[in-house]
């Protein structure tokens, strides 16, 4: 069995693209193919990583890095063997044991430092028609010969087709956990996509909006209500995910987000890592608040309800079209109590299930009625 | 081993069905038209092929397996889309594909010019009457771990002989990652579509996906919400609950995406689309097809409505409010949580003037802009001032409401 036929029968199935270059330099060394790093590099297509390399040295774990859009359209980058590849979709071959002066990529100095004799970057061309590569190198004296260089090329075909197919499959997952959430996320992805599947979880509900949006919205040109709406949901949504919450959904200036109970007697963590995430928020904004100010922009003011319950958790909505949503009684509890918030002048309020596990951190402001809810609720603050 | 270098070297002829599936089937984008290539190759380098037939779990909230037939002579594979309820289907529960799936046989082979009835499987007769010899399936695992099915059938006399039966078997791992491949991305595109909308989800796939990339769009706007949810929420249990909105949601949403809007959000009853504008011109279009949409809503939450009260439920009050201008559509969020939202004055405008719904107790309630091009189809109810927005704006009705109880 070739290294390629190994691909195709067993890499494939492997969890991970570490697991797979691992498994494949392993392969490729039983068979004395003198390789002892192995590169995959890849553009990623993600709000926030401009690339990706796994790398495998013989011996060593996986090294797994992201990086940045920034990094990708660096001076750095423009100047390296891959962005060579990347450009033209030909392999990139320079042998390391000749004259230091005919090196034209920087990283060359390093490779040759490290005791390296040959490197070797071949394109990955995705059916897309987009170009990816994997970085080969060996310490052998003499580097690669022409025996080694067809054994790689052998093995492109086979390599570039399994990448893809992780490739594919990681950018499908990054994109529901970005717009669906992470828990969401991967229940679609695990089958959960028919209407009516759904489950109850209990929770503590963090539900926050922004005061006198729709003032905003009328008054601000577009970008600076952008602007706005990213400083505002990028502290929310900051602390929600620092304290182990999960982000439901945006609704105009409004976030819902949830602190999971495993079971009854998590009631209490999660509470209190729920009023932990609205105090760091509050913190976070009045931080911002002074940037804002320094910079002629407008400020912020959020209100922050928190209610503790149970929530109906799944698919809804029209057969083709649906949303990962959530809903419930708590949910409507904890929206009515957020639009207290200016009536009451606080930033936090709290219902009485929600503020009993979390003692002299949250102080009854009295019983008040609250829209559409029967009996007047007690409701707590911050001191 | 005898010498690691020549023992690795690779095989000087590479089966040309494996080069095919590696290099020039690359630029293609569907598993139809792969499968019809990949099947036609085979037949061109002698393979004795009749009939193939591949299975491929997919994630689609109606779909549950996409089920592809090539027979010689077609260029392209046909696709029969099968539902959730396929699984309780004979054509299931007596099938082979069954067996494979539950791990009661590695592979199937069956000599059919030899079988007699009665036949181990219904599919079996149907083949043999066609006049297939041979028949061989066996189970194509993609790496998300489900298991899928790839078929071959021959005419021939003697049918497949071994050493094409284990060609087969060696080109299987190939012919799964480059179908594997092609299944995600339609995956991804039916998951965006169904969670983000058509048009939304066509843009996060081409790319559009950092925050602050936004558009403004000019649109007729459609907004509805459900009377008394709250409450409703509370009384109900929570499998009825599910159960009205679905029914709900599916009575104003399709007539929208019938007529060619986009369902852009649900929030918690309320549900908001838009049937954008192409053009200066194209206004009195948009808001003539919104208007038809939401007739169209209406009869559909009258014939709902008969149906609960057959079954004895409470009848169902929405309230639909219509309303053009320009919305920003696009990313929003914090930076690796994103909504692809639509707001803007429009937006809210839109929404409160939904209120006035209960207040005038009206099914249907329009703006100003969006009544002139309607001519007729709308009478006037008066001038009302909305919360936030500081000049009253005359508000208009269906005037058949008045007659239709």
């Amino acid at each position: 069995m070739s290294a390629a036929d190994w691909l195709l029968a067993e890499g494939r199935l492997l969890g991970s693209l570490g697991a797979l270059i691992e498994g494949l330099g392993g392969q490729l060394r039983a068979r004395d193919l003198p390789v002892v790093r192995l590169g995959l590099h890849m553009r990623a297509l993600h709000p926030q990583v401009g690339g990706q390399r796994v790398l495998w040295n013989a011996g060593e774990p996986v090294a797994e890095t992201v990086y940045g859009h920034e990094v990708a359209a660096s001076d750095v980058f423009a100047r390296s063997a891959l962005a060579a590849a990347y450009a033209t979709g030909e392999p990139v071959r320079r042998r390391l044991e000749g004259p230091l002066e005919e090196f034209d990529f920087p990283i060359l100095h390093d490779l040759k430092a490290e005791g390296l004799t040959d490197y070797l970057v071949m394109p990955i061309r995705f059916a897309t028609g987009e170009t990816h590569a994997a970085s080969w190198a060996s310490r052998r004296p003499g580097g690669f010969t022409d025996a080694h260089l067809a054994i790689i090329k052998a093995t492109m075909p086979a390599l570039s087709a399994v990448v893809e197919t992780h490739y594919v499959r990681r950018t499908m997952a990054t994109l529901l956990d970005t717009y669906l959430g992470r828990e969401a996320g991967r229940r679609v992805l695990n089958g959960s996509i028919r209407r009516g599947d759904g489950e109850t979880i209990a929770a503590a509900l963090f539900y926050c909006d922004l005061r006198g949006f729709t003032e905003l919205s009328n008054r601000l040109e577009r970008d600076q209500l952008l602007d706005l709406l990213d400083d505002f949901f990028g502290c929310m949504a900051g602390a929600v995910d620092h304290g182990g919450g999960e982000v439901l959904k945006f609704i105009g200036d409004a976030m819902l987000a949830i602190f999971p109970m495993r079971d009854d007697l998590d009631r209490d963590r999660a509470c209190l890592a729920a009023l932990g995430a609205a105090e760091r928020a509050l913190g976070d904004i009045d931080r911002i608040n002074r940037e804002r100010q320094i910079a002629g922009k407008p400020g912020i003011t959020a209100g922050i309800g928190l209610h503790a319950g149970a929530v109906l958790y799944g698919n809804i909505g029209a057969p083709a079209r649906l949303d990962f949503t959530v809903t419930g009684p708590a949910v409507n509890v904890v929206t009515r109590i957020e639009s207290l918030c200016p009536v009451l002048g606080r930033p936090v309020l709290a219902s009485a299930r929600f503020a009993s596990p979390c003692g002299s951190r949250l102080v009854s402001l009295g019983r008040h009625p609250l829209k559409g809810i029967e009996a007047a609720q007690e409701i707590f603050g911050l001191p | 081993m005898p010498d690691g270098q020549d023992a690795e070297r690779p095989r000087q002829e590479l089966d040309p069905v494996a080069n095919w599936l590696l290099k020039e089937a690359r630029p293609i984008q569907d598993s139809a038209t792969l499968i019809g290539g990949f099947a036609n190759r085979l037949l061109a380098t002698g393979f004795p092929l009749k009939r193939v037939f591949v299975s491929m779990r997919t994630l689609h909230p109606q779909v549950l397996a996409l089920s592809h037939y090539w027979e010689a002579g077609e260029s392209i594979a046909r696709v029969t889309p099968r539902a959730y309820d396929a699984l309780e289907s004979d054509l299931y529960l007596l099938s082979p594909i069954r067996v494979i799936h539950e791990g009661r046989a590695p592979e199937i082979r069956r000599n059919l010019a030899e079988a007699t009835a009665p036949y181990e499987f219904p599919i079996f007769a149907e083949l043999k009457a066609e006049g297939i010899t041979d028949y061989f399936m066996v189970p194509m695992p993609f790496s998300d771990s489900s298991i899928n099915i790839a078929t071959i059938a021959t005419g021939r006399a003697g049918g497949f002989s071994e050493s094409e039966i284990a060609r087969f078997r060696m080109l299987i791992p190939l012919l799964a990652v480059t179908l594997e491949i092609r299944e995600d991305k339609r995956i991804a595109r039916t998951l965006l579509t169904t969670y983000l909308g058509r048009d939304a989800g066509r843009r996060v796939l081409a790319g559009q996906v950092r925050r602050g990339d936004a558009t403004s769009i000019a649109a007729a706007l459609f907004f509805c919400d459900l009377r008394g949810f709250t409450q409703m929420s509370e009384a109900l249990p929570r499998e009825a609950l599910i159960q009205m909105l679905n029914d709900y949601f599916t009575a104003m949403a399709e007539p929208v995406e019938a007529r060619g809007g986009e369902v852009l959000k649900f929030i918690g009853d309320g549900m908001l689309a838009i049937f954008p504008i192409a053009d200066d011109l194209d206004r009195d279009r948009a808001c003539l097809t919104a208007l038809g949409a939401a007739r169209d809503a209406i009869r559909g939450m009258d014939a709902l409505n008969g149906a609960r009260r057959a079954a004895g439920e409470i009848e169902l009050r929405a309230g639909i409010a219509l309303h053009t201008g320009t919305v920003m559509y696009g990313n929003i969020g914090a930076p690796e949580r994103l909504d692809f939202t639509v707001i803007g004055p429009a937006v809210n405008l839109t929404t409160r003037l939904e209120r006035l719904c209960r207040t005038l107790d009206r099914r249907l309630v329009a703006s100003d802009r969006f009544a002139s091009p309607c001519g007729f189809a709308m009478i006037s109810l008066g001038k009302h001032q909305l919360p936030g927005v500081s000049r009253a704006v005359e508000v208009f009705g269906l005037p058949e409401e008045g007659k239709l109880a």
